[in-house]
């Protein structure tokens, strides 16, 4: 697996290159941006979301840091901020974080707290990107149901029993639980808690909003 | 000959007012310059900082010694820009005297907005100057009048980091009547709290997050001793315009 970025913008340029150096230095994939508009028109041209992790700085002329967070999260929910603020700006921070920023760092850096903000931040990228994964495999598994088996499922998640199913659906409990072995066969799972449990996670998901 | 003595001693007197406002103006630029310069300075040590944690760890790794002349370059040219910076404040600091002399308010405002457009950029700020476009001649204080458009400038900069729902800007414009020169800094930041009115001329007094609030209090002093006036429009939500008059001199201006 190659290792996810971290993208940095930063309007000066001796600070966005010195954390080229700082990151490329323990050996971290880095991409470098002078300004947010650069970064969204990056964004433009990718045609999977980006994973990674995203260190900004909050002041910078033209478009931002916290207006570059506000686009984001339309865009790009799931990519984690970073932002760079100056030295006491605390109130900046606050802003930051209350557009959803997961950390912020105050300049100059003390660089082993900045990287490890970095990893927290990449290492949670990839848990969000893996449950997305799952619940994308999930999605695709479950459009390929039968209309009997769709029905099975919807029963199920009621929590009705095997029999009360049948009796719904004028079958056999023991046809119940076929389709429902089916069902757990091609959802890829092996309990029926397993199914339940990822069900529901789509269903809470923006995923099955959007379906 | 007591005629003339009693005008010596006015003079005396006025000149001491204007030294002490001197100062007081200074302490209040010095208050706002403290926090420009502190970032300005920050940046290159920061990216110190960073090139030489990343040097430690390449070398400490065996990584090519190439790459670490590389950052090292960079930590000398950034050492050089950080004492550019404080090369730059002491040279402030030093400036001038007092001395009332002749002074032509365009390239004034000019060379300030000028000494204001790295904190502006920044910032986010759209910075704009709308010079007379004529010879605005008065009898003033340079660095007095400087400080006060500076103070004025940074007010409005801290105003302005309040608004994130539209472009920030910053406008200073110079204008000739028939014997007076008008000044206007004007933002379209928050504008001033209504429930302040006068009150933001006394000292202590600001709707400003830091800073002691001693600026607007002195720029009016100021102001008023060169003989003019100092006043403030606002419309809270759209922003604050604060103007102050000069009297125009028939004086030559002296190279």
């Amino acid at each position: 697996m190659t290792q996810p970025p971290v993208y940095i913008i930063d309007d000066d340029e001796a600070i966005l290159e010195s954390l080229d150096a700082l990151f490329s230095s323990v050996g971290m994939k880095v991409a470098t941006f002078a300004s947010a508009q650069v970064f969204l028109d990056f964004l433009d041209r990718q045609s999977s979301p980006c994973v990674g992790c995203l260190l900004v700085d909050v002041q910078m002329p033209g478009l931002s840091g916290l207006e570059l967070q506000a686009q984001l999260a339309q865009r790009q929910p799931h990519l984690p901020v970073i932002v760079i603020t100056g030295h006491g700006d605390i109130a900046m921070a606050v802003r930051a974080m209350k557009a959803g920023a997961k950390d912020f760092i105050e300049k100059p850096f003390n660089e082993q707290t900045l990287l490890e903000q970095v990893q927290a931040c990449l290492a949670e990228n990839r848990r969000t990107q893996q449950e997305l994964d799952e619940l994308q495999a999930t999605q695709t598994r479950l459009a390929q149901l039968t209309q009997r088996e769709r029905s099975v499922l919807a029963l199920l998640m009621q929590g009705k029993p095997s029999k009360m199913i049948a009796d719904n659906l004028g079958i056999s409990p023991k046809t119940v639980d076929v389709h429902r072995s089916n069902i757990m066969d091609k959802v890829g799972v092996r309990s029926l808690a397993e199914l339940i449990r990822r069900v529901i996670k789509l269903e809470k998901s923006h995923l099955h909003q959007a379906g | 000959m007591c005629d003339v003595t009693a005008e010596k001693k006015h003079e005396e007197e006025q000149r001491q007012q204007l030294v002490d406002l001197s100062q007081a103006a200074r302490l209040a630029t010095m208050d706002r310059m403290v926090t420009e310069i502190a970032h300005e300075i920050n940046q290159p040590l920061t990216a110190i900082a960073n090139y030489s944690a990343a040097c430690l760890r390449a070398l400490q790794d065996d990584q090519p010694i190439a790459k670490v002349m590389g950052w090292l370059e960079q930590i000398n040219a950034q050492a050089k820009r950080a004492s550019q910076i404080v090369q730059q404040l002491r040279a402030f600091i030093r400036k001038g005297k007092i001395t009332p002399a002749v002074v032509d308010i365009d390239p004034l405002v000019k060379e300030v907005a000028d000494f204001t457009t790295i904190e502006a950029r920044a910032r986010g700020i759209d910075l704009g100057i709308q010079p007379a476009g004529v010879a605005c001649r008065v009898l003033a204080d340079r660095v007095l009048i400087e400080q006060v458009i500076l103070n004025l400038i940074g007010n409005a900069m801290e105003a302005l980091a309040e608004v994130d729902s539209r472009e920030r800007r910053l406008l200073v414009k110079v204008a000739r009547q028939a014997e007076t020169i008008t000044i206007s800094v004007c933002d379209n930041g928050p504008g001033i709290p209504p429930e302040l009115g006068e009150r933001i001329f006394e000292p202590f007094v600001t709707s400003r997050h830091d800073g002691l609030g001693m600026g607007l209090a002195i720029c009016r002093s100021v102001i008023e001793a060169h003989g003019g006036a100092l006043t403030v429009t606002s419309t809270p939500g759209e922003g604050a315009t604060v103007t102050f008059t000069l009297l125009m001199t028939d004086e030559e201006e002296h190279a």
